[in-house]
């Protein structure tokens, strides 16, 4: 039995209702359960076929939803190692660390040449906080929940290096250099990644959506 | 099919096998097929499907092609360059797995 446009809003609007809000995961279960309900034999009323179905599609969402923080912290990672090998990187760590070479120098109380130090690494971070505050800003609550729970996965394991530091890391190991300088060297670059993963994929995002927004039945 | 336990950690590779046959599908067409395929031995389960296609697509080993189809979307998967690389590779190991499963089960038989 061939479903009409109005069956398919209505088969989105039941997926709305059970808290499928990807969009991606919704035009594809659409899709799936629509060729399933025509390729049927016998008739079944669209309601009880749905409300038959929507256990599976919620565990699909389930799923989805879990697997994309391990999957972001993947794409952080090997950001991280991209990052790595550009010769950029290294002529920036060398400025930098030449910078504090020559503040050094200088006759700074120990915590004022630590915050320096931590400057870097604190500048990446800000940056991370105005995307988080600035997205979403003229969606509605849910997008913007959506959003923000993105961008804190997102940001999450980057944010460890500073939280090392204003918490769980012993003094002793903040007053030493030798450790200190490696530990948010390797937070900065991290952090990095981060941003460089956000803009890459919010450029696949933005492009992936408006081809689903131009194509969308409802639209 | 009484004991789908069994094909469960070889469903990424019924995927990739299929995808490198048909070149692309979408994933009622891939339970389809596969139920088809065993005389319907075997059946997919969506809840399984969708999560195995959505992760072989993050490890970037599928593309996917979006296109309208009867006023809906329609999801098509297809293998990457890494992804036929990645087939060659899974089968090798399935077919090497099916050989010693069968050393065990009945020596007598043997794949040529």
């Amino acid at each position: 039995m061939k479903l009409v446009k109005r069956d398919i809003l209505n088969i989105d609007e039941c997926l709305k209702l059970n808290n499928i809000k990807y969009i991606d995961v919704r035009y594809e279960l659409i899709d799936h359960l629509v060729s399933e309900y025509e390729a049927m034999e016998i008739y079944q009323h669209l309601d009880s076929f749905l409300s038959e179905r929507m256990a599976w599609c919620k565990e699909i969402a389930r799923k989805k939803q879990k697997s994309i923080p391990r999957r972001l912290q993947k794409m952080v990672g090997k950001m991280f190692f991209t990052v790595l090998k550009k010769p950029k990187t290294w002529l920036c760590v060398v400025l930098v660390g030449a910078i504090f070479y020559v503040l050094s120098g200088q006759q700074f109380s120990r915590g004022t040449m630590r915050y320096i130090l931590l400057s870097p690494l604190l500048a990446c971070v800000l940056v991370q906080l105005y995307y988080m505050a600035s997205l979403g800003f003229k969606s509605n609550w849910t997008n913007k929940f959506l959003a923000l729970n993105y961008l804190v996965n997102l940001f999450a394991l980057p944010h460890f290096f500073l939280w090392g530091i204003a918490g769980w890391l012993p003094k002793e190991l903040l007053n030493n250099y030798y450790f200190m300088v490696p530990y948010i060297l390797i937070g900065t670059l991290v952090n990095y990644a981060a941003i460089l993963v956000f803009l890459k994929r919010r450029m696949g995002i933005w492009e992936e959506y408006r081809f689903i927004k131009d194509y969308m039945v409802y639209n | 099919m009484a004991n789908s336990k069994l094909y469960k950690g070889s469903l990424n590779t019924i995927i990739l096998k299929l995808l490198e046959e048909q070149g692309k599908m979408y994933g009622y067409e891939i339970t389809q097929k596969v139920k088809s395929l065993t005389k319907g031995e075997l059946s997919i389960t969506e809840g399984a499907l969708y999560p195995a296609l959505h992760k072989l697509e993050a490890e970037g080993l599928l593309d996917v092609e979006v296109t309208k189809v009867d006023n809906r979307l329609r999801k098509y998967y297809k293998l990457t360059e890494a992804g036929e690389k990645e087939t060659v590779n899974r089968l090798a190991e399935l077919e090497e797995f099916i050989r010693s499963m069968q050393n065990l089960v009945n020596p007598d038989w043997r794949i040529q």
